[in-house]
Formats: structure tokens, C-alpha cells, sequence
């Protein structure tokens, strides 16, 4: 069977709190009878995702203009008020609007997601590509390598390097992308070597193109669909790690407002108020669950679109 | 066997280099046990002291050897900071982080097997479209915020199971299973979405073979085409996710075990980090590491349980 981009859900999945054990299952998202059914169109769905992380998206870029009270003034307000017509959400133990926090602490979530998968698609992505296409020892070598990576706990260096470096932005965007290195390098080699050996290939070659000409104008075009796809799953599980290091106190530090910081706090306070702790997860559980979600339907999108070639 | 040999000569190759980088990485970082141990305020001349009884004057690498060869004899080392030989710390706080994940994977299973199946059975119809939506969203859970729920539904809400606190085994059987049970099912869930759904996938595809075929119009019970002919030839994928999961799980362990205060290998290696307790940290690194190679070395030999076939093309 074809090394279909379908599989690459489930394994982002497996890698929900540690973005580096993820090795290619071979595991297809559907089953033969069902792709039959598989429609062109990416549904309703898709677009109620899309419009959900593009509201979050908004609503963090524009948290300084939009009328919010300070996420970190203290005492201005009285605390756990629950949902109010002046606090939509209700404010915290300390007083604080937790809406502006909600809204303040998807900056972090969003910033370090997007910028972490960046830079692993920048750099697993071109390790990949070369690994995929040149094979040999140079594949052998680099598969090795990802293999000791993906067996070293991912956790551990994360907790290790954020508390030996810093708790700020930078460090924890930055531990993360090169931890999602090695899995995004091992799916676009993947992805690289269905289309290695395909005709085009070879058409081009004998039209005389040299192989970086291949690689970025034959190979990068066709890959690019399945790595799309895939990066909006991978950005969910950076998302739910920068989450757990926040909970457990470890990322950017107090005052500023992160959801998994804020859901810690709620945790405190579980039995006299649920909501401070429901607010930021409720935000938190859609934003992720968007983003596989829109992730799952391209890849089927593309799958399809592929197949009809 | 030239396979077997291979693959553990792989496993020692991923051991050494674990634990080098583990080592190594944790002595270029900032910050050592000796002020841990003595504090802020202590003289150049206690830290000068104290950094040569503990041997940290010593270049890393070098220590990383001398470790290395200790640890090829079974000694692991001392703690830098209670002394107590890591050896004992982890035989202490391992069967705890076992006795988790071997609940969690139970839970998962008991959930995932018969909903993967009975899904498989009826695709598309209403158990399916359900049990695939509830594992799609479960899988968007972050394990701290399911964690956050069980406790509010099962602690606060309803004072069924305890949040925090660890009863162990030889104390209190019972009580030991109630304490486990919040922390086992949390990570439970989040592994039975992902088994379900793969084995829902391969017991699909296994359901349109000719055998299955074959085995209906022999006028079989469903039930029973189902556990002895389609059930074994469905799990492989279960099978391989389910040994690439273990590093997940791991992870996920270890928060659970520090939101629930468990003391297993997680919250060691967790204190273990702030206290800059070099040795313990490496030693546990190496244990998970080896424990992620080693599960999935074994997974490789379930194959040939599941399939025959895999066994004739591989020993011959």
C-alpha cells in the first residue's frame, strides 16, 4: 500500500505528551472499504474547525486593542465572581478578568506551537527530503541518529533543559522544535520516498535537471499537501506539551497568563470554583481538538485528491 | 537469531548513547548538586570541599566512564544529595510507575478491545459513529485536564476515589487499587482512543477476507468468528502502537504522577531535575530509554505469535 499521509494522525496522537516518540506505524486512517466513500470536499466540520483557530488567532493578536482588562492586575476586581455581565468568564482567586487571561495565554500557546513546528518542518523537513532522496548512507547514518532521538524520553529533556536554560519564550519554543525534529523528518522522508522513483522523476532527470532542481521543483511541491496537513496535528501536540510544562510550572514564568498554568491554578481551587479551571481547558480541549480535527480532514482531502491523479 | 542479535546489539548501541547525552547534557547545563546541598550563601572554600568528596573536580567525560564501568557491574551510583545508592531509589519508586502503567494499559484495553470490535462489526452505523467521536475528542484531552475532571467528577464532586496520596501494595491491597485508580484511568483513556481506533481500522479490513467469508457460511457464531478467527489477525497495528506508545506513556506517567503525588520513577526523576541530582537523573533516563527499545524489541517478537508466517520468513 501506498505510504499514504492518512497514517500520520495517529502517530502525532501517540505522541501527545512527548512529540519525539512517534516512529511511522504504518498505520492507515481508514480502511480500504471506507476510502471508497471518502467525498472531495473537507465538510462542514473542516470549516467550523478552521474558523475556531482562526478566531483564537485573532482574538491573541489583538488581545491589546480588544476591551479587556489586564490579565495580571491584581485585586482590581473581587475573587471567583463566576460568569458576570462585566466578566464574561468570572475572575480568578485573585481577582484577575479570566477572559483577558484566557485570551492573553493563547499568545504563548500559539506562539510556541506555530514557531516549534516551524522550525522542525524547517530543519526534520530538509533532513528528511535529503534523507528520502539520496538514500544510501546518508539515509542509513541519519535513520540511526532519529532512532537514538526518538528513544530518549522526551519529557526528561524537556523538564531538563527548560529548567537548566530558563523558563522563558525563547527556550521553551525552541526545546520543543528540536524535539519535533526527528518524528517530522522521519514522515517527510516517508513522504519523500513515494514520489523518489515516480515517473515525473525520472522525466526530469532525463530532461537534464540536476537533483536540487528535482527536489525543490518535482519532490517539495507534492510533499508540501501531506506536511500542511500534518502540521496543524503537530502543532496541537506542541500545544498540549507546552500545556503539561506550564502546568507543572516550567514554562514562560508567572505573571504572564499560560492555559496550563491557569488550569493548575484552577486545580487548587477545584472544589470551591470549577470554572477557573474550566474556562482555560474548555479553550484549550477546542483549540486542540480544531486543529486534529482540520488536520484529519485535509490529510483525507489530499489522500483523495491524490488518488484521482 | 541473526535478527535477535542484531536488534540487541541495537539495544545496547541506544543504551550507551542515552546515557551518554543524558550525562553530558545534564553537566553542561547550569547550576550543580553542591549547591543544592550547601545552599546560596555557602563559602568558595565548603563548595571547593564538598565538589572534590563528591569527585564532581572531575571532567565530565570522565565521570561519565567511571559511571559507565560502575553501572556495567550494576552499581549505579550514590545520590548526590541523600546518598542512598540510586540502585535502591529505583527499585523503591519503579514497581510504583510499573503497577500504573500495567492499570492503565488494562483499563485501555477492556475499553478499546470490545468497542474496536463491536465498532468494526456495524461501520457507520451509530455505536461506531459514536465511539469514534468520543475517541476523536478524547484524543484532544490533555492528560493534566482529564486528570482535572476525574478528579472534580470522582474526588470533589462525588468522594468516590482519593485525588492524591499513595497507599502501597503490601499495606493495603484494596486501598492500593483506589489510590491508582484516578491516576490509572486518566492515563488509561488516553491510550484506549488510540487503540480503538487502530483496531477498529485492521478489524475492518480483516472482516472482508475470504476466511471470514468462509467461516460465516460454515454457519459459525458471530461471536466466535469474531474472538477465534478475525480478533488475532486484527491486532497487528494494536500491537506496534501499542510499544511505540510506551514513550508516550511514559511521559504521560510521569505528569500524572506528579498531579496526583504517586511516588514512582516520575516524580524521583522530576525532583531529581530541580535538585541537579546528576546520577539519578541519567539513571532513570537510561530505564525509560531502555525500557521504550526493550518494549518495542519484544513487540517485534510478538509477530511471529500473531502470524506464522512472519516466523517461517524470519528464522529460516
Amino acid at each position: 500500500m501506498r505510504d499514504s499521509p492518512d497514517r500520520t494522525l495517529t502517530e502525532a496522537v501517540v505522541a501527545t505528551t512527548a512529540p519525539a516518540a512517534v516512529i511511522p506505524a504504518g498505520v492507515d486512517g481508514l480502511a480500504p472499504a471506507e476510502q471508497a466513500y471518502v467525498q472531495r470536499r473537507l465538510g462542514a466540520g473542516f470549516w467550523i474547525s478552521a474558523g475556531w483557530v482562526l478566531l483564537v488567532i485573532l482574538a491573541a493578536l489583538f488581545a491589546g486593542i480588544l476591551p479587556l482588562q489586564d490579565p495580571t492586575a491584581i485585586g482590581d476586581n473581587a475573587p471567583r465572581l463566576g460568569p458576570t455581565a462585566g466578566h464574561l468568564l468570572g475572575t480568578d482567586e485573585l481577582g484577575r478578568d479570566l477572559l483577558a487571561r484566557v485570551i492573553y495565554g493563547a499568545r504563548i500557546s500559539l506562539i510556541v506551537g506555530f514557531s516549534a513546528i516551524a522550525f522542525g518542518i524547517l530543519v526534520g523537513g530538509g533532513v528528511g527530503l535529503v534523507a528520502g532522496f539520496y538514500g544510501g548512507r546518508l539515509d542509513a547514518g541519519l535513520n540511526g541518529l532519529s532512532t537514538v532521538l526518538l528513544a530518549f524520553p522526551a519529557l526528561i529533556f524537556l523538564l531538563t533543559v527548560v529548567t537548566f536554560l530558563g523558563q522563558n519564550l525563547f527556550v521553551v519554543a525552541f526545546t520543543l522544535g528540536v524535539l519535533s525534529v526527528a518524528p517530522i523528518a522521519r514522515i517527510i522522508r516517508a513522504n519523500t520516498l513515494v514520489y523518489a522513483n515516480r515517473e515525473f522523476v525520472l522525466a526530469a532527470r532525463a530532461l537534464g535537471a540536476r537533483n536540487r532542481r528535482i527536489l525543490l521543483l518535482e519532490i517539495v511541491p507534492n510533499v508540501l499537501p501531506a506536511v500542511l496537513a500534518f502540521s496543524l496535528v503537530a502543532i496541537a501536540v506542541v500545544i498540549v506539551a507546552e500545556g503539561a510544562l506550564s502546568f507543572l510550572g516550567l514554562s514562560v514564568r508567572p505573571p504572564t497568563p499560560t492555559w496550563g498554568g491557569m488550569i493548575a491554578e484552577g486545580g487548587q481551587v477545584l472544589a470551591q470554583d470549577g470554572f477557573v479551571a474550566l474556562w482555560p481547558s474548555l479553550t484549550m480541549f477546542l483549540t486542540v481538538l480544531a486543529l486534529n480535527f482540520a488536520g484529519d480532514r485535509l490529510q483525507a482531502y489530499f489522500a483523495v485528491r491524490e488518488g484521482g491523479l | 537469531m541473526r535478527f535477535l542479535a542484531a536488534r540487541l546489539g541495537q539495544f545496547v548501541v541506544v543504551l550507551i548513547v542515552v546515557s551518554a547525552v543524558a550525562f553530558l547534557l545534564l553537566n553542561r547545563l547550569p547550576g550543580n548538586p553542591v549547591i543544592t546541598l550547601l545552599g546560596p550563601a555557602a563559602t568558595p572554600q565548603a563548595i571547593a570541599l564538598l565538589t572534590q568528596q563528591l569527585g564532581l573536580d572531575r571532567p565530565a567525560w570522565l565521570r561519565y566512564f567511571i559511571w559507565l564501568g560502575n553501572a556495567l557491574h550494576g552499581n549505579l551510583g550514590s545520590s548526590y544529595v541523600n546518598h542512598q545508592p540510586v540502585l535502591t531509589l529505583i527499585n523503591q519508586r519503579l514497581p510504583v510507575t510499573l503497577e500504573l502503567l500495567l492499570l492503565s494499559q488494562l483499563i485501555a484495553l477492556a475499553l478499546a478491545v470490545p468497542l474496536g470490535i463491536l465498532s468494526a462489526l456495524r461501520p457507520n452505523r451509530i455505536l461506531d459513529k459514536l465511539s469514534s467521536g468520543a475517541a476523536f475528542g478524547l484524543l484532544s484531552v490533555p492528560g493534566f485536564i482529564l486528570a482535572e475532571l476525574l478528579v472534580y467528577l470522582f474526588a470533589v464532586r462525588f468522594n468516590l476515589f482519593p485525588a492524591t496520596g499513595y497507599v502501597h501494595l503490601t499495606e493495603n491491597p484494596l486501598e492500593n487499587l483506589r489510590s491508582l485508580t484516578l491516576p490509572s484511568l486518566t492515563l488509561g483513556l488516553g491510550s484506549m482512543a488510540v487503540y480503538m481506533r487502530v483496531l477498529r481500522t485492521d478489524m475492518i479490513a480483516t472482516l472482508q477476507q475470504d476466511f471470514i467469508t468462509m467461516a460465516r457460511s460454515k454457519g459459525l457464531p458471530t461471536w466466535w468468528i469474531l474472538m477465534r478467527h478475525a480478533l488475532r489477525p486484527s491486532t497487528f497495528t494494536l500491537v506496534t502502537v501499542g510499544g511505540l506508545n510506551v514513550g508516550t506513556l511514559i511521559g504521560g506517567a510521569f505528569i500524572i504522577e506528579y498531579i496526583f503525588q504517586v511516588p514512582g520513577l516520575g516524580l524521583l526523576t522530576i525532583s531529581s531535575i530541580y535538585a541537579r541530582d546528576y546520577l539519578v537523573v541519567t539513571s532513570a533516563t537510561v530505564i525509560v530509554a531502555g525500557g521504550f527499545v526493550l518494549v518495542n524489541l519484544l513487540v517485534d517478537l510478538f509477530y511471529t505469535f500473531l502470524d506464522p508466517r512472519v516466523r517461517s520468513a524470519r528464522f529460516a
